[in-house]
């Protein structure tokens, strides 16, 4: 499983971070990112929660 | 008064408009028949146009010819999407609020790094303190105003500190605010002692108003002008500081008009919003024990408890900021005509049944929970990660130290509507045994 956030539309609310800090990063500005975009196992629920999250449909989750 | 009816009877559209018709955010007895009629709106009108709706609006309304109500969830983020249709900019001197992207998005790129939960992380301790503080003073009573005695402190106080305003000045700036943000309500005006004639139903005559709004505005820009100033030659670790340091396209620096247009911005919205939803938050916890003792449960879980401040902002949703039509536009069969206003209810849109299941219901761990409480879109709250801190850190300190209040006897919460709602008071009572 993937996850791609699209910066374009990242409005920096923060919710994928707080659903799954170990996946989604916050930059100086407050915008979402990720380090690595392959997901691990243990995290794909969470990381899969954080991008439902998003109020700007800004996390695709490619499976 | 709102029942269900057929949208395809003519009877049933008759209705829907007249419903549309008392959509009156100001009314006094709005808070009690809002979500009703949101509800009914939503299904039946979900772009009505209002007639006497807004009144605090029309003071923005400069030759605006109809005013549009959006209900749905969908409509409400379709507009906060696309600035270019629905503007900004509606004729409030605020920065970056009042303005369009692109110049918005660079205003947004200098102040963004301000609120972003880095910088926010090392505060807690000292909020969680102050909460504190004010919580012992408080229940040195065992009958108080929670709002006045916490809500309306609590989040002032937090901001000052962060932006860099004199303690001092409180009283000065809680007037000023109060002007701007509660002028234009009935009865406030007076209470406020503004001196203003009111109508027949105890509103501000809007003229008079103007007058008294713009005065506030030189005392407020003169008062931050002295600021500015001292920053300037004294540079701090604040908020004012980097506002006079700040570089516009990294060029730049920004005149004294957008400093002054900017702070003006940062204490309405530091100094009433979060007010406001904490206030509203405890009304309906005092009021629903049940969802109290749940919240208590939950609230020492990180996550738990994040989700369940999410979903409390989503169901008080206290803002309902107007947008303006930049061109004749066709929307959902609906022409809007260039200069008309629009009211993007984050309210109706956070209960909209379409997307969220039992809207009406509070489910702490409700998910996914995409609401527009802080808004979408370019310009979503800047002020949010903050604020949300100062909402988990108030709610867990409040229920620690008096898990047990109640309503005082013979009270009612003075809970107002309007573009952004909130409590006058919440008067309860602790150690009733």
């Amino acid at each position: 499983m993937k996850v791609r956030v699209d910066r374009e539309k990242c409005e920096g609310h923060n919710r994928c971070y707080m659903a799954c800090p170990e996946v989604y990063k916050v930059d100086e500005q407050g915008y979402a990112f990720v380090d690595e975009e392959e997901i691990p196992g243990a995290l794909k629920e969470q990381a899969r929660r954080g991008a439902e999250a998003c109020p700007e449909n800004a996390i695709t989750v490619i499976d | 008064m709102v029942t269900d009816v057929d949208p395809g009877k003519p009877e049933g559209i008759n209705q829907a408009v007249s419903v549309s018709r008392e959509l009156d955010l100001m009314a006094a007895d709005f808070p009690e028949k809002e979500h009703e009629m949101y509800r009914f709106l939503r299904q039946h009108l979900p772009v009505s146009c209002m007639v006497e709706g807004m009144r605090g609006g029309g003071l923005f309304a400069n030759g605006a010819t109809s005013s549009w109500f959006f209900a749905r969830y969908e409509d409400v983020a379709y507009a906060f999407h696309h600035p270019e249709i629905f503007s900004s900019q509606i004729g409030l001197p605020f920065i970056p609020q009042g303005v369009d992207p692109p110049e918005h998005t660079e205003y947004r790129k200098i102040m963004n790094p301000w609120f972003t939960q880095q910088v926010l992380t090392p505060l807690e301790p000292r909020i969680r303190e102050f909460a504190n503080e004010l919580l012992d003073k408080m229940l040195e009573k065992k009958e108080f105003d929670l709002v006045k005695e916490f809500c309306e402190p609590f989040p002032i106080f937090i901001f000052c500190q962060v932006a860099g305003l004199p303690l001092e000045d409180l009283p000065k700036m809680m007037r000023w605010k109060d002007v701007f943000v509660h002028g234009m309500r009935a009865g406030k005006a007076e209470e406020l002692g503004l001196g203003i004639p009111t109508d027949e139903a105890g509103r501000p005559q809007l003229q008079a108003l103007r007058q008294v709004l713009a005065e506030a505005t030189q005392e407020l820009y003169a008062y931050c002008t002295v600021l500015i100033e001292e920053r300037r030659r004294y540079p701090r670790e604040d908020i004012l500081t980097k506002l006079v340091q700040a570089r516009y396209e990294g060029t730049r620096s920004l005149t004294d008009e957008e400093l002054l247009q900017t702070l003006h911005l940062f204490i309405l919205g530091g100094l009433d919003t979060v007010t406001g939803t904490l206030g509203l938050i405890m009304v309906f916890l005092t009021e629903h024990p049940e969802k109290r003792r749940e919240f208590i449960e939950l609230m020492d879980d990180e996550a738990r408890v994040t989700s369940a401040i999410e979903e409390l902002v989503r169901f008080t949703s206290i803002v309902s900021p107007a947008r303006r039509v930049t061109r004749d536009y066709n929307y959902r069969g609906v022409q809007l005509r260039e200069g008309d206003l629009v009211v993007l209810s984050t309210p109706s849109a956070n209960r909209d049944e379409r997307l969220f299941e039992n809207p009406d219901e509070v489910i702490f761990d409700r998910h996914p929970n995409p609401h527009l409480g802080f808004v979408v879109g370019p310009h979503r709250c800047l002020g949010m990660q903050l604020a949300r801190r100062e909402l988990r850190i108030a709610l867990q300190e409040i229920h620690r130290r008096m898990p047990d209040y109640v309503l005082k006897p013979g009270e009612k919460p003075g809970v107002y509507g309007g573009g952004v709602k909130g409590v006058d008071h919440l008067r309860l009572a602790v150690g009733a045994g």
